[in-house]
């Protein structure tokens, strides 16, 4: 999923490790954001409490060619430069000694 | 399209996680999957008065949720509904969305094997629960729709 201002679509994305930096592009149904824009993406899954785990990246939008594993034919695809990056997994939460 | 037509009501009958769309005080998205119960034509989502969905529909009560229905391959499976948001924390409303929510993602056959699955782990849950309350009470955020639309996502999935 990808939000830029209020909207939201659901999307294809795809890790580009070739790139210089971190890269990630995006197919978004039907709206696309513009060049520059702040957009989130969203990528979870599970729905039972230990099964649930996401990654949200916030970034700027740009421009991109359709990276070479796309199997998706007549897609847009934008790619995201992350500014911030959160991961989450319940699965793998662990106690830990509070040292305070 | 309305949100009391048959297909919208479908995909939220069957969706078990929304994910809400909401605006920074500045105009910044966000967005967070929550778990959620649909009650007299409103949407309640889950969350804590410190979480940063609750905290941005105080700020700005603009709000998109996306439904998604992963196993099915229909066009109709992926819902947007368009809505304006507001907070609640009253007790009353607390309990009610609780008593859904345990209905839902806890008491059925799935949610059952889950959490036998995992009983080692129900402590951990326990306590991050009791860290979350410590941080800001439960609320939950209510959305009243003000229209649906089906994302053309054929190509998806």
């Amino acid at each position: 999923m990808v939000s830029f201002g209020v909207k939201s679509v659901s999307c294809w994305a795809s890790w580009d490790v070739q790139r210089a930096g971190p890269g990630r592009s995006v197919h978004e149904a039907g709206h696309q954001p513009g060049s520059g824009q702040e957009v989130v993406l969203l990528i979870d899954e599970g729905v039972h409490f230990f099964d649930l785990r996401a990654l949200y990246i916030r970034g700027q939008v740009k421009p991109a060619e359709e990276p070479r594993e796309a199997s998706v034919a007549d897609c847009t695809w934008v790619e995201v430069a992350p500014l911030k990056t959160v991961a989450w997994d319940y699965g793998m939460m662990r106690e830990v000694r509070d040292e305070r | 399209m309305n949100v009391d037509d048959p297909a919208v009501l479908d995909v939220l009958r069957r969706c078990m996680v929304a994910r809400i769309a909401t605006l920074f005080h500045n105009g910044r998205p966000s967005i967070n999957p929550l778990y959620f119960v649909c009650l007299n034509g409103r949407i309640w989502l889950g969350t804590s008065e410190w979480s940063r969905a609750s905290r941005n529909v105080k700020a700005d009560p603009r709000v998109s949720v996306l439904f998604e229905v992963e196993q099915d391959r229909s066009p109709h499976r992926v819902l947007r509904v368009r809505g304006r948001a507001s907070v609640r924390t009253d007790p009353k409303g607390q309990r009610s969305y609780n008593l859904r929510v345990e209905r839902k993602y806890v008491l059925t056959p799935g949610g059952i094997r889950h959490y036998l699955a995992h009983l080692r782990q129900l402590p951990l849950m326990h306590n991050y629960h009791t860290q979350a309350a410590e941080k800001g009470q439960a609320c939950v955020i209510e959305v009243t729709p003000l229209g649906a639309e089906f994302l053309g996502d054929e190509k998806l999935g």
